[in-house]
């Protein structure tokens, strides 16, 4: 019945059948075991670490960071663009190359896109950890007061509260949209009674109907459209942060496409870090083949490879205008003291992706999991470049600073990994985390006879 | 809560499904509203204002009483205004009247009110508890002072008073005391001038130090006297070294030491002297001149005597000798002999050798050679020493340590910490049976009292000073003692007279009536034409009696004649010897303790905002250092962080080390004034005290403590420290923010001519892209001269003071987290000339929020925090502020300062709080306001007056405390204002504007230097 399929490139569907999906998919909503268990609970361990963190940083102030002056964001901002970039994948697979009727999309968008929302969930704690008074972020909220009192909208932090929130807005309802027929694939075959009422609910009544069927490609197809331009104007908004600041390291045009493509890139990197150990631990190797590894890679290839030409980029034009501050800025990222940050980050970002174009490492899944993890920590380490050693080093050489690293800090962002990590657990148990309908979308239906050849 | 509302009950049951009638619904609305709002008024949320049941009659709730006094932090004798609110002290602003600080007034005169409000003071009168030491149990007034009074009786064997040199009033008073009750009277002064003093009684005749009238001199050449610091009187002579800077033709100076101290990085010229040579460079200058024929207006003999002196003298030789080349030399003798009015000083560093004497002659000597006695040097107007000779103290030591001392009481001074421990006062103080501390601080002396009869501060007495003859400053008290303590010279009349002695104080009951008749004194000698009580009130009111210093004065000054005593010729001029018969072959290095504006000679040390302001040169707070040449440092493998161990036969102490260049790599030098072991919660446990490793060696001829005399060896300490050092960065980097301009030849030439494109400071507005803001009234703005600047950070106190900026200790600032909303940048630039030479520039520039015309910091905040107004301030919304720091990143100045800490001023410290300035909560960010609570005052009165404010009324705190006057505030839309016409100096320049386009109304003027060349 389902055959290992071949390495032939042309290859372009996998060779399993309607049943065999439906069961491989179910198979991944049965009753947890210990290891899921086991995983659950250290994320719960890590959210609780992380939420009485910043309690204390609540009771006794923003000290207790490692924040200080002059470098007034740290750790914090950089974890919400880290969060932010993430996201911006999970929509690139699901929406854009949808639109582009990418084939290699088809068994991994699902997760893509739930770590789209989870990234956001996440990413949106940060801006209430690293205010100094949390208890008033509301403010930066367009809401009609008697003081007659607005944000400020030249600000760039605001322009973020409106393109994260419709971020969020549009890729959970995207993401719930494309989720309702196989909800109800799965409601059909649930035998708990507390699964059956919560697809029930989640699937909205979906009954297969041709004219539910057409309504539902046209709104997918609608939502893709819309999300689509958010890809590139979510993080570009973000980029204007630091882009719109006028701090030597920040003040660069090339921050938009730079951060989009390092986005996409870190995004992916984090979707393959999530789909290996799924694929293993499911047996979804049916699925999930090395031909979608392959699109993931090229990607990954792409993005890396604008993310090289954005930091030339940086480096060449620093140079080129002859501004004191700029070549100071940019001599001091590879020599100075934050130096080991930014050759980490030059080579999980620019030199570990090349070794990708040699087939043997890149069908090589295991090191394309290495490869994964690698990327993440390199992403990682450009926000901090960013945002750190540019503020360390601005105009005036006796406002110059260090950081002081602190388990605050350390404990918040290992909450959040924690936090994203225990909403993917509740999703890959409850919900289907890969897409049936697509997947069947590419298979021959199942027919009652088979015709035998000749006749 | 429940409401009971019958009518209610009935009319919805008649309804039924149909809902409430109007009616009812309207009831409902109003009762529940009443009732919520009567909730609301619970006793947890209700606060009381009460006014005064009898309103003051000297009082407005709400304004400011001001009250002139004196200072008493040192013997300057600075006039002070001290502002207060409601009774409480809140600020020390300077009394423009005293012809002696003229308005300014220095870092310490500031934290005189935390002297005040310090926690760790002692409340009331206590004992020590039985058997131990250093522990105390309350008693109360009367009981404390019989104590005391029972070992005054004729029986009760010996007494002895030790205290510092007071003048005026108390210095009689003190003397009526002693004499009357059989009490041996012993000085000590921790501060010495006795050397220079006495240098002055050999050469001009004249016993005390002359008033040096530096703003006449053309050449200021000063031998280690550090004048802009600690020395005699700072805030006149930094006034007087400002306005000869600020002349048409400024004064060039010459500064020699073997440190670069605070006054040398000031210097146009700094020489590193080789230690204990600087005699030798003022003799060969001496032959030097009278060689070229400058001397004609001294005797003949004198003349002969100086050139018998300096007959053996080469260039060569004294080049050799004292480490300075011939050339500079050479350019030191042609700038005085070309100077039409020149000052030679000599002091500090280079005078508190063992041998001080040679070279403060030598110094004076090259005064009267140069004319410069009736010009420059005046000694018409002199000041009384600090008698730093220690004989009493020693035979008070001797006396003790055999215990013939049964009771000692001691004012507040403090040898314990002050002397060096190798004179053993220490040992001797544990002998005597009763100790009576007259000090209300717990100092290590104090810390061996068995009775501490508390005595208020200087901010709460009466009193009176004269600290230059004809200049007589009045105390005054500017509000109710804080705790329960008595003023010291009623305390005095009080033992007194319990004691049997009635003479004293003239038979006055307290020490005002005493006061008050001194003073009739004076009203005659003043010639005034008022009666007593008119004169007083007015002196009182004045914060003293001025005597008019003016041409009459000079006449005065020229008419002094000089007489030079042989004695001045019959010491040996020779090289200062360090080291004494306990130093060992390994004390290869020469100690060099120096007193510092923040540290003083550890007086002031329980104050926050002098340990946590910076040291202006090594830009570390919260401890002390030492510091070591690179060199020297390297060959004894120290490097940055590491704890340094500086030991001889005499002690030992562990710091941090400071690696500077600036220093003669044989002399390592450590700051005065720390290690205190007691003292308060401030003090304790901040560096060493240097005084451990000094010998008890005295200096020849003037007895008084050889400061700088000693030799040590240092090794690499275990353990490393980080010291808390503000500064990032010492080097400019090129970026050109604080500059100089050079002066070489006939005119001054902006050293940023070349290196931009536009010939001169580019005063020509760029075009903008946007519309410009209207400014209807007024558009405030500031001026910084650089030339003036010394760096002193009297502004950064008067700023902590003013606008109740918290201290947050040792650890946060380390942590970069320091709440300084002006600070003073420190940048050590040195510039290669085409000859090879190269030429040191120590830049300090006063940085706080520019307030931008253009600010970088408006558009990115997210809650419109911060804003522009009207008037050209950049303002701060605290309560709008959510802590998102967007603004403080993208200020490119770097002024604005977050609360990263929850603060809390320790009782009583937050009576010193200003009630015009709100503080801030945790999260908030904060940063310099231009004192816009002053510039609404003064528009209020101005409003009330019916016109604009005047150009000079408002001075923020900064602005006013400057010894030199060096910053300028008012209104940039007045043309004939003072700032106006400063920002459009040829000096004047913008930092960073011409980068970054941010528009600031600060205009910082450029350094005034000599080139060398």
């Amino acid at each position: 019945m389902a055959k290992q399929c071949c390495e032939s490139k042309n290859h372009e569907e996998p060779t399993v059948d309607y049943a065999r999906v439906t069961e491989l998919v179910n198979n991944m909503l049965k009753p947890p075991g210990a290891g899921w268990y086991a995983l659950f609970f250290t994320c719960v361990v890590a959210v609780i670490w992380g939420g009485s963190c910043f309690a204390k940083q609540i009771m006794e102030g923003l000290h207790v960071a490692g924040i200080n002056h002059p470098i007034g964001w740290g750790v914090y901002i950089t974890n919400f663009v880290f969060w932010v970039g993430i996201a911006h994948s999970g929509t690139l697979i699901s929406a854009v190359l949808f639109l582009f009727r990418a084939k290699f999309r088809m068994p991994i968008y699902r997760l893509a896109e739930a770590m789209t929302v989870f990234a956001v969930l996440t990413a949106g704690l940060f801006p209430l950890i690293h205010v100094g008074r949390p208890w008033f972020a509301y403010w930066l909220l367009p809401y009609p007061n008697e003081r007659a009192l607005w944000p400020n909208f030249r600000s760039p932090l605001l322009w973020d509260v409106f393109a994260v929130s419709t971020y969020l807005t549009v890729s959970t309802t995207f993401f719930i949209v494309g989720l309702i027929p196989d909800i109800a694939s799965v409601r059909d075959k649930a035998k708990s009674s507390f699964r059956k009422m919560l697809y029930t609910v989640t699937s909205l009544g979906w009954t297969g109907s041709n004219s539910q069927w057409k309504h539902y490609m046209s709104a997918y197809l609608f939502f893709a459209g819309l999300a689509t331009p958010l890809v590139v104007s979510v993080h570009s908004v973000v980029s204007w942060d630091f882009a719109v600041g006028l701090v030597p390291g920040w003040h660069a045009t090339i921050f938009p496409p730079y951060f989009v493509a390092g986005a996409i890139f870190s995004g992916v990197g984090m979707v393959l870090t999530l789909i290996i150990p799924l694929r293993k631990v499911f047996h979804l190797e049916e699925i999930i083949t090395p031909f979608h590894f392959e699109g993931m890679v090229k990607l990954i290839l792409l993005t890396s490879g604008i993310v090289s030409y954005a930091y030339a980029t940086e480096f060449y034009v620093a140079w080129f205008s002859n501004n004191l501050f700029e070549r100071f800025q940019f001599w001091f990222r590879p020599f100075g003291d934050f130096k080991l940050a930014f050759w980490g980050m030059f080579t999980c970002n620019c030199i570990i992706p090349l070794t990708l174009w040699f087939k043997k490492l890149r069908s090589n899944i295991a090191y394309l999991f290495i490869v994964s993890i690698f990327i993440n920590i390199g992403m990682w380490l450009e926000r901090f470049n960013i945002i750190f050693t540019s503020l360390a080093r601005e105009f005036i050489p006796a406002a110059w600073g260090g950081y002081n690293f602190s388990w605050v800090e350390v404990g918040i962002t290992v909450g959040a990994f924690g936090w994203f990590g225990m909403y993917m657990c509740l999703f890959i148990k409850f919900f289907p985390a890969v897409s049936i309908t697509e997947i069947k979308e590419l298979l021959p239906p199942p027919v009652r006879k088979k015709l035998p050849v000749g006749h | 809560m429940e409401v009971k509302n019958e009518s209610n009950t009935v009319e919805t049951k008649e309804e039924g499904n149909t809902g409430v009638s109007r009616r009812s619904f309207l009831k409902i609305l109003g009762q529940t509203s009443a009732v919520v709002g009567a909730a609301g008024c619970g006793k947890s949320s209700a606060q009381k204002i009460l006014p005064y049941v009898k309103a003051q009659d000297d009082q407005i709730k709400g304004v400011s009483v001001w009250y002139n006094t004196t200072c008493t932090e040192c013997d300057a004798g600075c006039g002070i205004q001290v502002r207060t609110r409601e009774g409480r002290a809140v600020k020390i602003d300077g009394n423009h009247d005293n012809p002696i600080n003229r308005g300014g007034v220095c870092a310490i005169g500031h934290s005189a009110l935390q002297n005040m409000y310090d926690p760790d003071r002692v409340r009331q009168p206590v004992v020590s508890k039985p058997g131990k030491v250093g522990e105390f149990q309350p008693v109360a007034w009367a009981e404390g002072i019989q104590k005391l009074v029972t070992r005054l009786k004729p029986k009760s064997g010996k007494v002895a008073y030790l205290g510092n040199s007071k003048s005026g009033a108390m210095a009689s008073l003190i003397s009526d005391f002693c004499s009357g009750l059989r009490i041996e009277k012993f000085k000590y002064n921790s501060v010495s001038t006795s050397a220079e003093s006495k240098a002055c009684e050999l050469v001009y005749g004249v016993k005390g130090i002359p008033t040096y009238d530096l703003e006449k001199a053309d050449v200021i050449l000063n031998f280690g006297a550090d004048y802009l610091e600690t020395w005699v009187s700072p805030c006149e002579l930094a006034r007087g070294w400002a306005d000869s800077r600020r002349k048409e033709h400024p004064a060039r100076v010459i500064h020699v030491e073997p440190r670069l101290s605070l006054t040398g990085a000031s210097a146009d010229s700094w020489l590193m002297a080789n230690p204990g040579t600087e005699v030798q460079l003022a003799l060969a200058l001496l032959k030097l001149l009278i060689e070229r024929g400058k001397g004609s207006g001294v005797s003949v003999e004198v003349v002969a005597k100086i050139q018998n002196l300096t007959k053996d003298l080469t260039l060569d030789k004294v080049a050799a000798e004292t480490g300075i080349a011939k050339d500079k030399i050479l350019l030191a003798a042609d700038s005085l002999y070309n100077a039409k009015a020149s000052a030679v000083l000599a002091g500090g560093a280079s005078a508190t050798t063992a041998t001080p004497l040679p070279l403060l002659v030598a110094a004076n000597l090259l005064n009267i050679i140069l004319g410069n006695v009736g010009t420059t040097i005046n000694l018409a107007s002199t000041k009384r020493e600090s008698d730093g000779d220690l004989d009493d103290v020693k035979k008070l030591i001797t006396m003790m340590k055999k215990g013939q001392i049964e009771t000692l009481i001691v004012d507040g001074s403090n040898p314990v910490f002050n002397l060096p421990p190798s004179f053993e006062f220490e040992y001797g103080i544990k002998k005597v049976q009763m100790l009576v501390s007259l000090s209300s601080q717990i100092d290590e002396t104090t810390h061996y009292a068995h009775l501490i009869l508390p005595t208020n501060t200087g901010l709460e007495s009466w009193g009176d000073v004269e600290p230059t003859t004809g200049v007589y400053g009045l105390i005054q008290p500017v509000m109710k003692p804080v705790f329960d303590t008595k003023s010291y010279g009623d305390l005095l009349i009080e033992i007194a007279r319990a004691a049997g002695s009635q003479g004293v104080a003239r038979a006055q009951t307290d020490f005002l009536g005493f006061l008050k008749e001194r003073w009739q004194g004076i009203h005659v000698n003043s010639g005034s034409t008022k009666n007593f009580q008119d004169f007083w009130l007015e002196s009182v009111e004045a914060g003293g009696y001025f005597a008019n210093r003016s041409a009459a004065q000079q006449l005065d000054a020229e008419r002094v004649t000089v007489r030079v005593q042989d004695a001045a010729f019959s010491m040996k001029f020779v090289n200062a010897k360090f080291g004494d018969d306990k130093s060992s072959a390994e004390d290869n290095l020469y100690l060099l303790p120096y007193p510092s504006v923040r540290s003083f000679d550890g007086r002031s040390a329980n104050r926050p905002w002098l340990n946590e302001i910076p040291d202006p040169m090594s830009q570390i707070s919260w401890d002390s250092w030492v510091e070591i040449h690179p060199d020297t440092a390297k060959k004894h493998g120290i490097v940055k962080d590491d704890l340094v161990t500086i030991r001889n036969h005499w002690g030992e102490i562990n710091v941090g080390v400071v690696l500077t260049p600036y220093i003669h790599p044989n002399v390592v030098a450590c700051p005065v004034g720390f290690g205190h072991t007691t003292y308060g919660r401030f003090a304790q446990g901040n560096g060493g005290n240097v005084m451990h490793l000094l010998s008890p060696t005295t200096t020849t001829g003037v007895g008084s403590v050889a400061l700088f005399s000693t030799k040590v060896r240092i090794r690499r300490g275990r353990g490393t420290v980080e010291l808390a050092n503000m500064q990032g960065s010492d080097s400019q980097m090129d970026r050109e923010l604080a500059r100089v301009s050079y002066v070489g030849g006939a005119a001054a030439v902006s050293d940023h001519a070349h290196a931009e494109d536009h010939g001169h400071n580019n005063h020509h507005e760029p075009k903008q892209m946007y519309v410009q803001r209207e400014h209807p009234v007024y558009k405030w703005g500031m001026a910084v001269d650089l030339a003036a600047c010394t760096g002193c950070s009297a502004c950064v106190v008067a700023c902590y003071s003013e606008n109740n900026i918290p201290t947050v200790g040792r650890k946060v600032v380390s942590q970069g987290r320091e709440m300084s909303w002006l600070r003073i940048e420190r940048y050590y630039d040195t510039k290669n000339h085409e000859n090879g030479a190269e030429e040191l520039h120590v830049s300090f520039l006063p940085m706080m929020c520019q307030q931008c015309g253009n600010a970088p910091c408006e558009p990115v905040c997210p809650t419109y925090a911060t804003y522009h107004s009207e008037e050209g301030l950049n303002v701060m919304v605290y309560n709008r502020c959510v802590g998102t720091r967007y603004c403080s990143n993208n200020c490119s100045y770097k002024v604005r300062r977050f609360n990263w800490i929850e603060v809390n001023f320790p009782e009583p410290m937050n009576w010193q709080l200003n009630p015009d300035v709100t503080p801030r909560s945790v999260g908030v960010m904060e940063k310099c306001t231009f004192c816009i609570q002053r510039i609404v005052e003064a528009k209020d009165n101005a409003k009330d007056l019916g016109r604009l404010v005047e150009d000079g009324e408002i001075k923020p705190a900064c602005v006013q405390s400057c010894p030199t006057q060096a910053l300028t505030f008012g209104n940039l839309k007045d043309p004939k204002s003072k700032v106006s016409m400063l920002s459009h100096d040829p000096r004047a320049y913008k930092v960073l504007d011409h980068h970054l386009n941010t528009q600031p109304a600060v205009s910082y003027l450029e350094d005034i230097k000599y080139r060398e060349v």
